[in-house]
């Protein structure tokens, strides 16, 4: 593949791929409540993780592993002293894409979600309401990177999604999935 | 009279060094109470998740402790205390029977015999408290020698030609080099370095009634499945407890050390699991609750002779903070170099400990244990993207193809680097918690960056196709290796400690964990942790035999 044929197949999957889970149905059925997220917030969250750990053409990204409900669990336990400021900066991040391009972050197409994402990641909104939005950006950054690549107890990395992309198989993968007895944080 | 419940020895803290302390007394007949804050932990009970590792401490910590229920304070950059609101920082090693000897990555270091005279070779350095230890090697080797057949380590005898005289051979044969060891050992021997097998406190062999180790690849901050890895959860403290003398008490936390009049400790105060207070009565106490802790009890104990707390007078209680900073260099290569071969860390080189140019210490290097994928996901080179596509294709392409080699600089310890008690947080059983403040010598960061250096030639030598460094030693040391809060010394003025752990007048109160040691070598701690535990155990055992006559 030509390395502009792939781009254009990578960008075409990831649309459709974000066209498909959007509706949210998906993860109404399985879960019915999010412990943390407003339906809408959960919407924008996913959008952004997915950006972070896109589909590629062959495996699934951050929407398939469901890593959105690993952030979720995480805001009403461990990460609950961030839990302000992902509401905040959902609400920064939404309002900015109202003023700039009437629609909702989730709502933009792939390549401008991920332009904007860079931006923040630089501090380079020139959004006078967020001034450092990389502060909101890293710890996204960092926990979806949890949420894709740790364990499934916590919720996130589904069906070993991330242990298949890295090839781990034989022994590591048998331990690696082996005792999860306990999730202590298991709501 | 005595309380009825009045024992010989109060042990406070069942790790690397209280373990050891309490198998030693209980041998020679003293009736001892070990406390430990945690509980007994099995493999069953814990998830090999990266997450919740003891390594990683993400999602709190396997091993302990719950950082809710026991919080931490630092001083922040603006000079405001600050409560960690995650693991993060808080200087953890865990809070279980054995502590970090259950989920250490088990490597066995001696300190080199240069590491306890550091003052008299190097002289004095500006800004920092190295001294010379009041021992020397040669008073330390016997306990070394006790610590590695009584605990169980894994070694090459003569491979390490830096390695400090031994009298006696390991107890087992080292463990196979990987594949990732070989081709490192061969690179080394090109630049004219001595690489050699890492000791292990790990069975190689059937040992004490063990199986030997499976190879198990993730072991480094999670337990044994088949307790092959030697802590002294599964040697010392059941061997204590065999003898019908020691009473292993967990889930108790003591929060004071009681001090009276005449300058002697009569006991200790501690809360039982359901947050009952009680009085423990003791002839003598030994406080081994990790560098963090042990300075907080003694902060946390004032009485009429210790308005400042236990043996506080000279205010050196606390001070000395050190660990280890970490550093070293990454290494891609274009083929699979890692085979998950456990233990993992298995080949280093000793060549950069001493004698360096212009270097103060220095430290090993090894090839790093085994990252899991999440780990793995920070690991990039410079400049790189840290998100999206081009992220998840490093991921995808070089999960066995990435080398690491690292290791602790010999911190240079300095007077600022502290624990103190907070003064307005309590923990859930309202006793004063650890507050941190000051930071690394600077000089640590250039050590690392020469040490770093050395690394990344390796990997070069190797055949890396890229390679790029990570240097540590900013900030403040106080984490895994911490150590040095309570340094044992000949001068009361500049010390906490004589020799032999006894706290400078209080002649029944006495320390046996890494809070001793007065600089930290460039060499995880345990293994000296364990044998100041026997040494310190020794000048108990023998000097208090008359309570044993009363019995
Ligand atoms: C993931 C990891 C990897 C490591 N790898 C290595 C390695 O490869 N090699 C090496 O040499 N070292 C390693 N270490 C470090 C090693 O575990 C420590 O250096 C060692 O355990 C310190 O010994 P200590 O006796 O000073 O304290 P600890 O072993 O921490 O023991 C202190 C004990 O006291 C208890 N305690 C504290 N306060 C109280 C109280 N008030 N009342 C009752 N109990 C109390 C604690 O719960 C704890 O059990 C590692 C540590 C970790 C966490």
């Amino acid at each position: 593949m030509s390395p502009i044929n792939r781009r254009n197949f990578t960008k075409t999957s990831l649309i459709a791929g974000s066209v498909l889970f959007f509706p949210g149905c998906i993860i109404k059925e399985k879960n019915p409540s999010f412990l943390f997220f407003s339906e809408d917030e959960a919407k924008c969250i996913i959008s952004l993780c997915e950006q972070i750990i896109p589909a590629d053409e062959i495996f699934g990204g951050s929407t398939d592993a469901e890593v959105v409900y690993y952030i979720d669990r995480q805001l009403v336990s461990f990460f609950k002293h961030d839990s302000n400021i992902y509401r905040d900066s959902i609400r920064k991040l939404q309002n900015f894409c109202f003023k700039n391009f009437n629609t909702k972050f989730n709502k933009l197409e792939i390549d401008k979600q991920i332009e904007i994402i860079e931006m923040m990641e630089q501090n380079s909104l020139n959004y006078s309401e967020w001034q450092n939005p990389s502060i909101f950006f890293n710890k996204i950054r960092l926990h979806t990177m949890q949420g894709f690549y740790g364990s499934p107890i916590h919720g996130g990395n589904k069906n070993y999604i991330s242990f298949d992309i890295l090839k781990i198989d034989g022994l590591l993968r048998q331990r690696l999935e082996s005792p999860s007895k306990i999730s202590k944080n298991a709501s | 009279m005595l309380p009825k419940n009045h024992v010989n020895v109060v042990v406070i803290g069942s790790g690397a060094g209280g373990g050891v302390v309490a198998k030693e007394l209980s041998f020679l007949g003293y009736s001892v109470v070990l406390f430990e804050r945690g509980k007994w932990i099995s493999y069953d009970n814990n998830s090999n998740d990266e997450l919740s590792d003891q390594r990683n401490q993400i999602l709190g910590a396997n091993f302990g402790p719950d950082f809710i229920k026991n919080p931490r304070s630092f001083i922040n950059k603006y000079g405001d205390e600050e409560v960690f609101n995650s693991l993060k920082g808080y200087g953890n090693i865990a809070e279980c029977v054995g502590s970090g000897t259950v989920s250490y990555g088990a490597m066995a270091w001696r300190f080199m015999r240069e590491d306890f005279t550091m003052k008299s070779i190097y002289g004095h350095v500006k800004g920092s408290t190295l001294v010379d230890w009041p021992i020397s090697y040669d008073d330390l080797e016997p306990y070394y020698e006790k610590a590695e057949w009584e605990i169980g380590v894994s070694g090459h005898n003569k491979k390490n030609s830096f390695a400090s005289n031994r009298n006696k051979p390991y107890p087992m044969p080292p463990f196979e080099i990987n594949k990732e060891g070989k081709i490192l050992e061969k690179a080394a021997k090109r630049l004219g370095w001595n690489a050699f097998p890492v000791p292990m406190f790990r069975n190689s062999k059937p040992y004490n009634g063990r199986t030997p180790c499976m190879r198990n690849s993730i072991c480094v901050g999670n337990a044994c499945p088949i307790s092959a890895k030697n802590g002294t959860h599964n040697t010392v403290i059941p061997m204590a407890i065999q003898t019908g003398n020691c009473d292993l008490r967990t889930e108790c936390i003591v929060s004071e050390l009681v001090i009276d009049d005449k300058s002697l400790v009569k006991g200790v105060k501690y809360f039982d699991k359901n947050k009952k207070m009680y009085f423990q009565s003791s002839d003598i106490v030994v406080i081994s609750a990790s560098a963090n802790e042990t300075a907080r009890l003694l902060l946390n104990s004032k009485s009429k002779f210790f308005p400042n707390g236990a043996g506080n007078n000279n205010d050196w209680v606390g001070r000395n903070l050190q660990s280890h900073a970490y550093t070293g260099a990454v290494g891609l290569f274009d083929y699979d170099i890692l085979d998950f071969d456990g233990p993992g860390a298995n080949i280093a080189i000793s060549n950069f400990s001493h004698n360096n140019k212009k270097i103060i210490g220095g430290g090993i290097i090894h090839n790093e244990f085994n990252r899991l994928p999440y780990q793995f996901s920070q690991i990039r080179p410079p400049g790189s993207k840290l998100w999206g596509l081009e992220h998840k294709k490093f991921q995808k392409n070089n999960f066995k193809r990435l080398s690491r080699i690292n290791g602790p600089i010999q911190e240079m310890p300095n007077f600022h680097s502290r624990v103190t008690v907070s003064k307005k947080i309590k923990d859930h059983w309202g006793i004063p918690v650890v507050q941190f403040s000051g930071k690394r010598h600077y000089l640590d960061h250039e050590h690392c960056k020469f040490l770093s250096n050395k690394a990344e030639l390796l990997l070069k030598e190797a055949g890396a196709v890229k390679t790029w460094k990570n240097i540590g030693g900013k900030g403040q040391g106080r984490g895994q290796h911490q150590a040095g809060t309570a340094r044992m010394g000949n001068d009361k003025k500049t010390s906490v400690t004589n020799k032999y752990g006894q706290i400078h007048d209080i002649d029944n109160l006495f320390i046996a964990d890494g809070s001793l040691i007065p600089n930290n070598a460039g060499f995880n701690p345990s293994l000296t942790i364990m044998a100041l535990g026997y040494w310190v155990g020794n000048y108990v055992g023998n000097n208090f035999k008359h309570l044993l006559i009363h019995q």
